[in-house]
């Protein structure tokens, strides 16, 4: 009996620790699901870039209060790191992504606060590029830094009517999330094939290239070169489709070739040298269309013919003719103010008396109209190109001094001038110049041109006919665009002025000129065609 | 009997409370030992060439450890391999300088002074390297290395230069060195027309640089070039070494 109860009491002691059923698996509670209701509509969404995505579901979950959910759309796909745009239930954001040719996937995702289950939702979201041809700006609103701005319209864009125009500011920091760094000097877009496409956008400290397709950054500064200059003063800009297939930069007054035709590399290579490996600095250049280009060498005061990606070709006096106008080699008391094609194959080179010590044009300095042929550079063994023609003195022509800017159209014998206030033309056959544009004074006393240029892009113009009717024909070539900037107004404009087929003058009609505001101030402009 | 059974009770309870105590972990506990994570590297000035101006360089031998990691720096020392029949380098050409493990590191580095010498132009030197014990590591040979560096400044005619020479003219040693300080390149690594992305590339991640790129170059080698004999009208370039010894550098 003694053993029974020790034994007995050894069994309650062990029982002490012995296991019990565990029965917290059965406690467990059945939910309603999180609902998401298109009601029919598709998954597939295609949007411009920088346009406004709407999209509305229903979604709720019985017995939940919709305060109790909460919503995340997040998007993602082509690289992107993936970005929240909207925790409503319904999405309403613009989206600011690159248009691609795959779409983005858009994840909408519906979270119940008190259990913390999510219910997901994808879509496909393919963005389109909003931008297309048209005029394209540099423009400052603080003259540190600037940004691109484009617009379409019908005197820039083909197939646009009068009342579409459009514009769109601010567009390089819309995309790239900066300003550029400086005021814009130059500004080009170039398309070559499938071999690509660049708008070189320049400034006294800065490149910047962007594709022109979305405005998406490319490269810039020592990127864009296959060796890195280190200078990005950048002077001027140019593009030669036929003669070389190359994109030109000046900086520093030497100059930078990017050749097109070749699928390898597009950055811009070593400065030029000179057939003769003497030194120059080049301040303007001129791309014509089936010439090979032309800079003026500040430095030794010289004309050199833009060989291609070779060299820049000294020309050879010693081939002058004894009755040659002048001697392309002894300009060394001249600073180039422009240099543009004029009709039948010829370039106008505006040259202006310089101030020796400082190499500046000389306010009292004389101007003149230093004009060189254009030989087709696939048919000029004679090396012709770039020979003298004649010399055209300018200076009886009113407030010549006090020129800003000088432009010219490859297809008539004109010349246009702009003061800060009036755009002169200069006929070249009666040697005779008119004012035939006054800015207006009525909004802003202090409005001044600060760019003017031929336009060389699509679109058309109205003008005046000869028999005095209103007619329309394309803006390519027949057409001025000229900036404005008033300080007081704070506002830049851009004007359009047609030029009559007929008579080379610029229109009279005040009614068929374009007028674009509420810019910045306008420094450089670019065709994208 | 009650009582007898009452003290089996308390006998057995203590028992039970008493029967096992937590043990605490047993750290591993050893002399720390430095070791050399690689065993040799190699050194040229021509891919230096901004220090052969300055007149040294100075290289990184890692270490490594084995034990923890403390939380005060540890000294290690190294000396040449005396005696070591692959050691070649003259005192003149290197010198060893204390090195460290850093504070709660596993890892470190002995620096090695390296200094130009001309017999370096035209011949390899190899630097033996041994690690010494002291008192922050009394073990130093884990896996028994002695640490090789070999030093040279040597160049030669790259296998490329049929091609090379339609842009930068005839070879001689002198010429190339100029080329490469002129350019900041260590080597022209061109095959043919578009680099790596032509199809007949026959090692496109060894020749990689296109046409336009040397042409670049060799814009940019002519200027210098240029400029140079501008400088020095009666002693323009010449080649020191090679067929073309004595004549001037010229280019296509």
């Amino acid at each position: 009996m003694k053993t029974h109860k020790i034994i007995l009491f050894f069994t309650l002691i062990t029982s002490l620790f012995s296991c019990y059923e565990d029965k917290s698996s059965l406690n467990y509670t059945l939910i309603s699901p999180i609902n998401i209701d298109l009601e029919g509509a598709s998954t597939s969404y295609s949007v411009f870039a920088y346009d406004t995505l709407e999209i509305k579901p229903l979604v709720y979950r019985e017995g939940i209060d919709d305060l109790n959910l909460s919503y995340r759309w997040t998007i993602s796909g082509n690289y992107i790191t993936p970005t929240l745009l909207d925790t409503t239930m319904t999405l309403k954001a613009r989206i600011d992504l690159q248009p691609q040719v795959i779409a983005y996937k858009l994840l909408y995702e519906v979270i119940d606060n008190t259990t913390g289950i999510i219910q997901e939702q994808t879509f496909d979201v393919k963005v389109e590029t909003p931008f297309g041809s048209g005029l394209v700006i540099s423009e400052t609103e603080d003259n540190l830094t600037s940004d691109i701005s484009l617009i379409r319209a019908y005197n820039f864009s083909s197939g646009l009517k009068k009342d579409q125009d459009t514009t769109m500011r601010n567009i390089f920091s819309l995309v790239n999330k900066r300003k550029i760094g400086g005021v814009g000097t130059a500004i080009l877009s170039t398309t070559y094939g499938v071999y690509g496409r660049y708008m070189t956008i320049g400034t006294k400290t800065s490149v910047d290239r962007v594709d022109p397709f979305d405005y998406s950054y490319i490269d810039g500064n020592g990127e864009s070169f296959m060796i890195d200059p280190k200078n990005y003063n950048v002077t001027s800009l140019g593009f030669s489709s036929n003669a070389g297939c190359i994109e030109t930069i000046v900086i520093g007054g030497k100059l930078y070739t990017h050749y097109y035709q070749t699928q390898a590399i597009h950055k811009f290579s070593y400065h030029l040298l000179t057939s003769d490996m003497s030194d120059y600095r080049i301040s303007l250049s001129t791309q014509p269309v089936w010439a090979y280009g032309l800079c003026f060498d500040e430095m030794n005061g010289r004309f050199l013919e833009i060989n291609g990606t070779k060299y820049l070709r000294v020309i050879n006096s010693k081939k002058l003719p004894t009755d040659a106008a002048f001697d392309p080699n002894k300009l060394q008391k001249f600073t180039c103010r422009a240099m543009f094609s004029g009709g039948n194959m010829v370039t106008h080179n505006i040259l202006q008396e310089k101030d020796p010590a400082t190499g500046l044009p000389d306010p009292n300095g004389k101007v003149y109209c230093y004009d060189t042929k254009q030989m087709y550079y696939y048919d000029d063994s004679d090396l012709q190109n770039g020979m003298p023609i004649k010399v055209i003195d300018l200076n009886s022509f009113p407030e010549i001094n006090k020129a800003l800017f000088f432009s010219g159209t490859d297809n008539r014998e004109y010349i246009y001038y702009a003061t800060k206030d009036k755009v002169y033309t200069i006929n070249l056959t009666m040697n005779t110049a008119s004012v035939d544009y006054v800015v207006s004074q009525t909004e802003a006393p202090d409005e001044e041109i600060t760019s003017m240029a031929v336009w060389l892009g699509g679109g058309m113009m109205t003008f005046t006919d000869n028999r005095g009717e209103m007619k329309e024909t394309s803006s390519n070539n027949n057409m001025l665009v000229v900036t404005t900037y008033s300080p007081s107004l704070k506002e830049g404009f851009v004007k359009t002025l047609p030029i009559s087929i007929y008579t080379g003058r610029i229109e009279s009609n005040l009614q068929y000129h374009g007028l674009f505001r509420g810019f910045g101030k306008i420094t450089a402009t670019t065709t994208q065609k | 009997m009650k009582n007898k059974i009452l003290i089996a009770f308390i006998l057995i309870t203590t028992t039970m409370f008493s029967a096992c105590d937590k043990e605490e972990v047993i750290m591993y506990k050893e002399d720390p030992t430095v070791y050399f994570g690689e065993y040799s590297r190699s050194y040229t000035f021509l891919e230096n060439l901004e220090k052969i101006e300055i007149g040294y360089d100075t290289i990184k031998i890692p270490l490594q450890i084995s034990g923890s990691a403390v939380n005060y720096e540890r000294e290690v020392l190294a000396e040449t391999a005396i005696g070591d029949t692959l050691h070649t380098a003259t005192t003149d050409m290197y010198d060893i300088i204390k090195g460290y493990i850093p504070t709660n590191e596993y890892k470190g580095y002995i620096p090695v002074r390296v200094n130009y010498s001309t017999a370096l132009d035209d011949s390899i030197y190899n630097i033996r390297i041994r690690l010494v014990p002291n008192k922050d590591f009394p073990g130093v040979d884990l896996l028994g290395y002695t640490f090789t560096i070999s030093l040279t400044n040597k160049i030669a005619q790259p296998s490329n230069w049929n091609r090379l020479k339609n842009y930068f003219g005839p070879y001689s040693n002198s010429w190339y060195r100029y080329i490469l300080k002129v350019t900041g390149l260590t080597s022209i690594p061109y095959w043919s027309t578009n680099g790596s992305m032509d199809k007949n590339n026959p090692d496109p991640e060894k020749w990689t640089m296109t046409l336009y790129e040397v042409k670049a170059y060799a814009a940019m080698v002519k200027d210098e070039l240029e400029k140079y004999n501008q400088k020095h009208p009666n002693n323009p370039l010449i080649h020191e070494d090679g067929p073309e010894k004595g004549k001037p550098v010229t280019m296509p």
